[in-house]
């Protein structure tokens, strides 16, 4: 059955106009008008995550995220905030992730050359106070025990990623660090951080909202021009992985869990290469909502499985491989191996049935409306254009993502299935519960 | 352009590395804004309040109902109370109905690219769906297949109910609901509904059966209940949507009854022990009146937002800036004025590490009474009125919070434009009547603290801190 095209594939789903150009200094700049509301997205992305970390140095492209906000030349300790919020700023934040680091906020337009101005002021110079350094660690390591080692399975990801990619791998080790390394962190490792990474060449600013391309252009050249690109050292090379992980690795984590849990890391097509919006859909006809196969099967049918909105998810990392990951927990009184075996059954499967035409429906809308949704606020929209003009190198590349996703075919999700669910090709972390907590020191220090 | 400044004379003993920046602007005045037009309308027996979004692509449809936690059945002598039935039953709506098992269900919402939402508060429940502004009939038809005709077929209450067991058991297993049920219990005392959690607990859970489920429904979710719309309204059929959504409805629902008063004598600290945390999760606060009761009795609704955001409403509040960034104690410290029916509740929420409890919990007591005592500063009502009235259109980019406010119009019997209006209410709120404000509502004296963590750490000095704030 031809799927009849709608208003939203006509313009890949992007229905705003997309300048681009880049400063003297290479400062890329991407503007996105729309006049619906008079406000203004502003994200800069700086290609630089922890895949950039060299060993013993884990954790510091996320807390050096953090000492972004600590003040600069013409801005206060701890001001960052209260300049944005005086001019009516807010979603004002920044992540990191294993490939970028991003910064935004969303402003009045009227108050767009603040914006402009705090992150130059930021990118320009930077107070890089022991201080700061001191209080922001403890900072972070209060996110780590809150996101990771204070709640159970917090540190599944953690884990997996080790399991999953080699030691020296730029994704073998997590984004938030280890408490050990953050703690040998000295002010001048945070000093060569910046100097390497955070010149305007290094950058993508992106301006979406009630602000046109020649306005942006005036700003970026007022705030921006004048900041000097710096050296950067060439990055290592990574020598690309086999297609599949030399498994099937298995660990057993005895941890203080509600429940026994398993988590499954299959290698993965990189973000953005041939094979990688097949990969989306078929996570979504496998294991995503209430349609999935995995849902039908495991607990429905079988009733081996609690009920969850996801099985299995991608994680789109753009520099290297990426990963597929899925989570299930058993039903009470289901042996793991039983759930494990009807899991990974469902999987395979899909390497000889195709997903049907109302599965694949099923699935695109979900992701067509994901993105409308995506789009529809200034602030993911800009993310949206800074990450097409980082990866890409191309901002305008954002109006192939949709049409790309609707053009996989059975037959791709199919393919998908068979290079993603080989033998060899897992790594399954089994949680069982034990009675007792584990030791605390252990679980606060980490590893 | 402007002058370029030389950095090095500026900040000393930074590294700075790029000679020339430029002064800070001086920012223009914001443009007004204006809420989307309100349209409250009697269609095909029930009431309809639609917010109109002209070319939003996407669109907020939802029905809201009576039932809520206080509906709930009071447990029989020496039975166990069935917490946490009326957010099962909402949730259930959706499990299997007459024309569509479950599964069906889920997959055909899936289909229209909808997310799916139910929420169970106090004293209503409320079934949304977000979507493709073109799908909005069809959404709409799930939305009346659900809240009309739900099966509660045995097989389906009996999974789901299980499986939310096991659910709960793990939100449990994680920081926070121990500390918030600690709280509501050292407040109201744990034989009313109020003091206890509204969502139940692992035990609560386990007691309910498809009976009770089916009961619930039958007594409090029959009603018309109110539809309300986020979208293009120039797309949308309201009359469609109504006659699909009202029809089947029963005339009328029963109201919810009100919760019972606080506890006359309130315990000052209360510890949910867990062993071996390695952080503490903070729950401290006290009940306050409701919006309608705090308007009745001559609060200023908006001077109070204001208020509240400079103590612990955003980023650079006092409590995050101080709990966060000046010592160090946690990511991050909020707290904030629920003025919701039937009862309203200040809080103020925080994980600390574990070692810093006591000094946490003694400075998060004396930043609130100082700013009581003290009241906000003018630069303080500067920021935070040019942060809200920034934050407003901000915050109301998508169809689902623009929902989210006629829920809040609904359930207060707000006009229309309250949301317009309060945007310029705050251009003229005075620093007294802030300070006024939040001396009327805020009471340091009756602050409950409640502490989940590992009590052998930080025990009998905590006491002594409380005793002593």
């Amino acid at each position: 059955m031809e799927r009849q095209p709608t208003e939203s594939t006509a313009d890949g789903g992007f229905r705003w106009p997309v300048d681009q150009f880049a400063l003297d200094n290479g400062l890329r700049v991407v503007v996105c008008e729309d006049r619906t509301s008079p406000i203004a997205g502003v994200n800069l992305w700086y290609n630089v995550g922890s895949r950039h970390e060299p060993a013993g140095k884990h954790g510091f492209a996320h807390l050096f995220e953090h000492l972004m906000f600590q003040g600069s030349a013409q801005v206060g300790k701890t001001e960052h905030f209260s300049v944005l919020q005086e001019v009516g700023g807010s979603a004002i934040n920044a992540t990191t992730s294993s490939d970028r680091t991003n910064y935004y906020q969303t402003v009045p337009s009227a108050a767009l050359p603040t914006a402009l101005w705090l992150e130059a002021d930021r990118m320009g110079s930077l107070a890089l106070t022991q201080e700061n350094l001191d209080n922001q660690r403890e900072v972070v390591k209060n996110e780590r025990r809150q996101r990771y080692d204070n709640v159970p399975y917090g540190r599944w990801a953690e884990i997996l990623l080790e399991l999953a990619y080699p030691e020296g791998h730029p994704y073998h080790h997590s984004t938030i660090g280890s408490m050990a390394e953050l703690d040998s962190a000295e002010q001048s490792d945070f000093t060569s951080f910046y100097e390497s990474y955070y010149s305007p060449d290094n950058a993508v600013l992106t301006v979406v909202g009630d602000a046109d391309a020649a306005q942006v252009r005036a700003l970026a050249e007022e705030y921006f021009g004048a900041l000097a690109p710096r050296p950067r050292p060439e990055p290592p090379t990574v020598a690309p992985l086999p297609a599949g992980i030399d498994g099937p690795i298995r660990e057993v984590i005895e941890d203080s869990v509600p429940l026994p849990r398993l988590f499954f890391g299959f290698r993965a097509t990189r973000f953005g290469e041939p094979g990688s919006a097949a990969e989306e859909i078929l996570a979504a006809v496998l294991g995503r909502g209430r349609g999935a196969r995995l849902f039908a099967e495991l607990v429905t049918r079988r009733e081996l499985a609690q009920a969850e909105g996801a099985y299995l998810g991608t994680w789109q990392l753009a520099w290297h491989e990426s990963l597929m990951t899925g989570i299930v927990t058993p039903r009470p009184g289901v042996e793991l191996a039983e759930l494990e075996a009807a899991y990974l059954e469902v999987c395979v499967r899909a390497a000889t049935q195709a997903p049907s035409e109302e599965e694949l429906d099923r699935a695109r809308s979900m992701l067509e409306a994901d993105w409308a949704r995506e789009l529809s606020s200034v602030g993911s929209r800009a993310d949206q254009l800074s990450r097409h003009a980082v990866l890409f190198g191309d901002a305008g590349q954002v109006r192939d993502r949709l049409p790309e996703l609707l053009a996989v075919t059975a037959e791709d999700v199919r393919a998908a299935a068979e290079r993603i669910f080989t033998p060899g090709n897992r790594v399954v972390l089994e949680y069982r519960p034990v009675e007792e907590s584990a030791d605390a020191t252990d679980t606060a220090e980490g590893n | 352009m402007r002058n370029p400044l030389t950095l090095p004379t500026l900040l000393k003993g930074t590294d700075v590395t790029s000679p020339r920046l430029v002064a800070r602007p001086t920012p223009a005045a914001q443009r007004p804004y204006v809420f989307p037009e309100v349209r409250k309308l009697s269609l095909s027996g029930g009431r309809v309040v639609a917010a109109h979004l002209p070319g939003q692509p996407l669109a907020w449809l939802g029905v809201m109902l009576g039932g809520g936690a206080l509906a709930e059945p009071a447990p029989s002598a020496g039975g166990v109370a069935l917490d946490g039935l009326s957010r099962a039953t909402v949730s259930l709506l959706d499990e299997g109905t007459e024309n569509y098992t479950a599964d069906e269900f889920g997959a055909a919402v899936e289909s229209l690219g909808g997310n799916w939402g139910v929420d169970s508060g106090w004293q209503s429940t409320k079934v949304t769906i977000n979507l493709p502004v073109t799908r909005a009939t069809a959404g709409a038809d799930l939305l009346a297949e659900a809240v009309r005709r739900p099966a509660f077929r045995e097989t389906d209450t009996r999974r789901f109910l299980g499986d939310l067991t096991s659910a709960k058991r793990e939100q449990f297993a994680r920081p926070g609901l121990r500390a918030q049920q600690a709280l509501r219990r050292a407040v109201y005392g744990e034989q009313a509904r109020y003091g206890r959690l509204p969502g139940g607990t692992p035990e609560s859970t386990a007691a309910l059966d498809g009976a009770a489920v089916r009961a619930f429904h039958e007594q409090w979710l029959r009603g018309p209940g109110v539809l309300l719309v986020a979208g293009d309204l120039d797309v949308i059929d309201l009359e469609a949507l109504a006659a699909v959504v009202f029809a089947g409805a029963a005339a009328d629902a029963p109201s919810t009854p009100d919760g019972e008063a606080p506890l006359p004598n309130q315990t000052r600290l209360t510890i949910a022990d867990r062993p071996g945390a390695v952080q503490s999760t903070l729950r401290i606060g006290h009940p306050v009146l409701t919006r309608t009761e705090l308007a009745a009795s001559g609060v200023d609704i908006v001077a109070l937002r204001v208020a509240s955001t400079i103590l612990g409403g955003s980023f650079s509040s006092r409590l995050n800036h101080e709990l966060r960034e000046v010592k160090g104690y946690t990511y991050g410290a909020h707290s904030s004025f629920d003025l919701g029916r039937p009862q309203g509740f200040y809080s103020m929420t925080t994980e600390v590490q574990t070692d810093s409890t006591v000094p946490a919990v003694a400075d998060t007591l004396r930043i609130i009474r100082e700013f009581f005592d003290g009241g906000a500063t003018e630069a303080e009502l500067e920021l935070t009125r040019a942060y809200l009235a920034g934050a407003t259109p901000i915050g109301l980019q998508s169809p689902g919070a623009v929902g989210e406010r006629l829920i809040e119009m609904t359930r207060h019997g707000l006009p229309g434009d309250f949301v317009t209006a309060e945007h310029a209410r705050l251009l003229e709120v005075t620093l007294d009547e802030v300070n006024t404000t939040l001396r009327s509502v805020l009471r340091p004296a009756d602050l409950v603290v409640a502490v989940e963590g590992d009590e052998s750490v930080f025990g009998s000095e905590l006491a002594k801190a409380v005793r002593e704030a």
